[in-house]
């Protein structure tokens, strides 16, 4: 441009100036414009309320007929089940979700959603597809599978599916404990005439009706200054004494023969009444409290002899407060016991002798008591986070809970061997070699191996093992896959001694990877487990390892691996003890092998460490199952 | 501009009603700013009281077994929830103090935000399969702001098996 003159600007030019300041003010304006739609946008995603309604949906589907579901993904790039179409099962339950959680759209896919997204679907709304792009630009929780869900209220959230590992956190216990058992003529327990509460109180028992006592009142507490009973028809009975007697009906239910957790407060003025944990009723009271009387007993109405208690009594407790309902409800769970007032607390777990243990810390055994039976039942501890504290108690198994997926479940009962616990582990056993200084089949099949080169005899787990160092040293059980399937369900059991962990993968026992099994241990002592459909030492073949360490160096380790066809899944035991379950990730139909059965080899490395006592089913061992044949050996 | 004898009046008013509408312009986006900001830190400040009590409870939730939940003796807007491995927490929600306590946290609103709403309402589907969920627990909180649309509340849905949990009242 050239300016005409010195005098000013010519029309041209200021057209051309203002043209280019409006396109520099509209891109900085539609920048902005950008911006802040992303903004807009993006807070309507994973708002956290919907993040839990996508796990909800997660949990649903996986309750659901989820092979299925995850099925119908091979077909399609993803599900959607915005109105609960096949194959989902409880229908009316998913509509409900649907309805209740305001969802617009459900969709199930795979993690990686380029698939979806290239496949762009018509039925989605924009701002769906542009959630989807969102959600693949920006990865998060690595997974299978995906729970994509557009709400009423225009916004999203997803939820990853799978490869979450499960991990133990929390033990139970179940143990043999007391309780004290009342026969309804003639049986009760004397107490103190002052137990040491004075204008408050709280008093709480657990009771199980047995039958009709006599007089029809079962009798916790008695007489009228400290009530606490149960008339045959089920309702509760509290009362107190002041200048006069106060006593009131609440509930029901309580004389259907199962334990039931009573008792009332009193906080000076009113007395409420509860049963399991609820309030069931309450009466005023005036007057101060009587607290010392004579024949203050349990299980009979003071001295009267026309009322006694015909059932089962443990945990009593007296405060010399009144509890709140918290307080009630964790006291009768066991957790968390309040001891704030604490005056008595007689647990009555003892089940046997005549001393009844004061376990409030103040000291008021009860001495030589006669007045009632004892009897014993085995109960569960509340979950707790340390060592079982198989100490206190004869503690008949354990359970740990665990995390895997999104969901809590018990895996495992280990139970110590008594004498009443036998499980069945011969049925299925298709070989068992003790390896005892030989190669021999002990299972009754004669599926006898030859021992090559010239592994050491040394001390096993159970007798002798042999000691495994070059892959020259081996026993050869010969093509035993070509007589017996062992495809299908399948259990190994071994233990084993490893000297130190090899720098590559290196075998336990093996047909071939590409067919029933190959058994490897990890650089970093964890398991391997290759089955494959090739049938010899090639692809297709798939491999699942242990989330942690299975193999330890110096220490004898029994190892389980269990194949369930049905649930498609295969599980790794270390001691017993569930290490981690896993689906078939790739559908891989494990085939026949066409090589032999070899233990202490393997296609990489020869392990270095000691083997014994191989076991192979062709079933799966249940849990209980594993656990036994753990102790059993052990 | 024809000549350098400076600008006339007519130049000057034009001059003079633009810039007033630039410094207009400018003010108002300035002040409009400022008052996005103020809402925005409120908007932060709500979200993160969403976010922290749905975690609280769902955590919750998710870790234990609900073995029941019943109101609060003699207490209005207040349940008590009976975890059966963990033990019981109480939800109280004070709608006259803008309080929200559960367990042993408590939640303070933000000012001129309000609970609209507190509700819990449960839906069973029958199935014959006993041991899978089949009902929905719905808790309901609602949280608003007088200056912000939205609600800032919880709404909680807890999938269970009524089969293994039942929750009277």
């Amino acid at each position: 441009m050239k300016r005409s003159s010195s005098q000013g600007f010519i029309l041209t030019e200021t057209l051309v100036v203002s043209v280019i300041l409006m396109v520099v003010f509209l891109f900085v304006f539609s920048q902005f414009l950008l911006i802040f739609t992303q903004y807009r946008e993006f807070e309507s995603y994973n708002k956290v309320p919907h993040v839990y309604n996508a796990r909800n949906m997660a949990i649903f589907l996986k309750e659901d007929n989820y092979d299925n579901i995850i099925s119908s993904l091979k077909n399609n790039y993803y599900f959607d089940f915005t109105s609960c179409p096949n194959p989902i099962e409880f229908t009316s339950y998913c509509e409900g979700l649907i309805n209740e959680m305001d969802i617009k759209t459900a969709l199930l896919t795979p993690y990686d959603l380029q698939a979806v997204i290239s496949d762009n679907p018509s039925n989605f709304s924009h701002r769906l597809k542009q959630y989807l792009k969102y959600l693949q630009k920006n990865k998060d929780n690595p997974g299978e599978y995906r729970v994509i869900l557009e709400f009423n209220d225009g916004t999203f959230s997803s939820y990853t599916i799978g490869c979450e590992y499960a991990y133990p956190t929390k033990q139970q216990y179940r143990y043999r404990r007391g309780y004290a058992t009342f026969n309804g003529v003639t049986d009760y327990i004397m107490l103190p005439n002052d137990l040491g509460y004075r204008e408050n109180i709280s008093v709480f028992a657990w009771f199980r009706h047995s039958g009709n006592p006599k007089g029809d009142y079962h009798i916790i507490f008695g007489g009228q200054e400290l009530e606490l009973s149960i008339h045959s028809t089920g309702y509760l009975r509290t009362g107190l004494f002041t200048n006069a007697r106060f006593v009131s009906n609440h509930g029901g239910g309580l004389n259907d023969g199962n334990w039931h957790y009573i008792g009332y407060i009193f906080d000076g003025t009113t007395k409420k009444s509860y049963i399991d944990g609820k309030f069931v009723g309450d009466q005023s009271v005036t007057g101060a409290l009587t607290y010392s009387f004579a024949n203050r007993t349990i299980g009979r109405y003071g001295s009267s002899t026309n009322y006694y208690l015909n059932g089962d009594l443990k945990e009593i407790k007296v405060y010399n407060r009144a509890l709140n309902p918290v307080e009630i409800i964790n006291n009768m769970n066991g957790y968390n016991i309040t001891q704030e007032g604490l005056l008595r607390y007689y647990k009555l777990s003892e089940g046997k002798g005549t001393t009844l243990n004061d376990c409030s810390g103040n000291n008021h055994h009860l001495t030589n008591v006669t007045g009632f039976s004892w009897a014993t039942e085995d109960v569960f501890s509340e979950w707790i986070d340390g060592e079982v504290p198989t100490s206190m108690y004869p503690v008949i198994e354990t359970r740990t809970l665990y995390y895997y997926e999104g969901e809590w479940y018990t895996e495992l009962e280990l139970k110590f061997i008594t004498e009443d616990w036998s499980e069945d582990i011969t049925t299925g056993l298709i070989g068992h070699w003790k390896l005892d200084g030989d190669a021999n089949d002990s299972s009754g099949n004669n599926r006898h191996c030859t021992i090559n080169g010239s592994p050491f005899v040394t001390t096993g787990k159970i007798g002798q093992s042999f000691e495994f160092s070059n892959s020259t040293n081996k026993i050869d059980c010969g093509h035993i896959s070509a007589n017996i399937d062992l495809t299908k369900a399948l259990t190994i059991s071994f233990w084993a001694y490893i000297f130190n962990f090899p720098s590559v993968r290196s075998g336990v026992l093996q047909t071939s990877y590409g067919s029933e099994f190959a058994i490897n241990i990890s650089s970093s002592g964890g398991l391997q487990w290759y089955q494959g459909e090739h049938g010899g030492q090639a692809q297709p073949y798939e491999s699942i390892s242990s989330s942690k360490q299975v193999f330890e160096v110096g220490e004898w380790v029994h190892v389980v691996l269990v194949r369930d066809i049905k649930s498609k899944t295969r599980k790794i035991y270390k001691n017993g003890i569930l290490d981690i379950k896993l689906s078939y990730t790739l559908n891989v139909v494990p085939a026949t092998s066409s090589y032999p059965l070899l233990l202490g080899y393997s296609y990489v490395g020869t392990m270095s460490g000691k083997l014994d006592d191989v076991r192979i089913y062709n079933r799966t061992l249940s849990d209980s199952e594993i656990q036994y044949l753990y102790l059993l050996e052990n | 501009m024809f000549n350098n004898k400076g600008f006339t009046v007519f130049e000057l008013l034009i001059g003079f009603v633009f810039l007033s509408m630039i410094s207009y312009f400018l003010m108002t986006t300035i002040f409009n700013v400022r008052e996005q900001q103020h809402l925005t830190i409120i908007k932060g400040e709500l979200t993160n009281l969403q976010v922290n009590l749905t975690k609280d409870i769902n955590t919750d939730l998710t870790n234990y077994i609900v073995r029941g939940i019943t109101n609060c003796p003699d207490q209005q807007n207040c349940i008590i929830i009976n975890y059966s491995n963990l033990g019981s927490k109480m939800l109280e929600v004070n709608i006259d103090e803008n309080i929200i306590t559960y367990g042993d946290n408590e939640y303070h609103l933000v000012e001129e935000s309000y609970i609209t709403n507190f509700s819990i309402g449960q839906e069973s589907y029958p199935i014959t399969n006993v041991e899978r969920k089949n009902s929905i627990l719905k808790m309901i909180i609602a949280i608003e702001h007088i200056d912000i649309p939205g609600d800032y509340g919880i709404n909680i849905n807890y999938l269970y098996n009524n089969n293994e949990e039942t929750f009277a009242d």
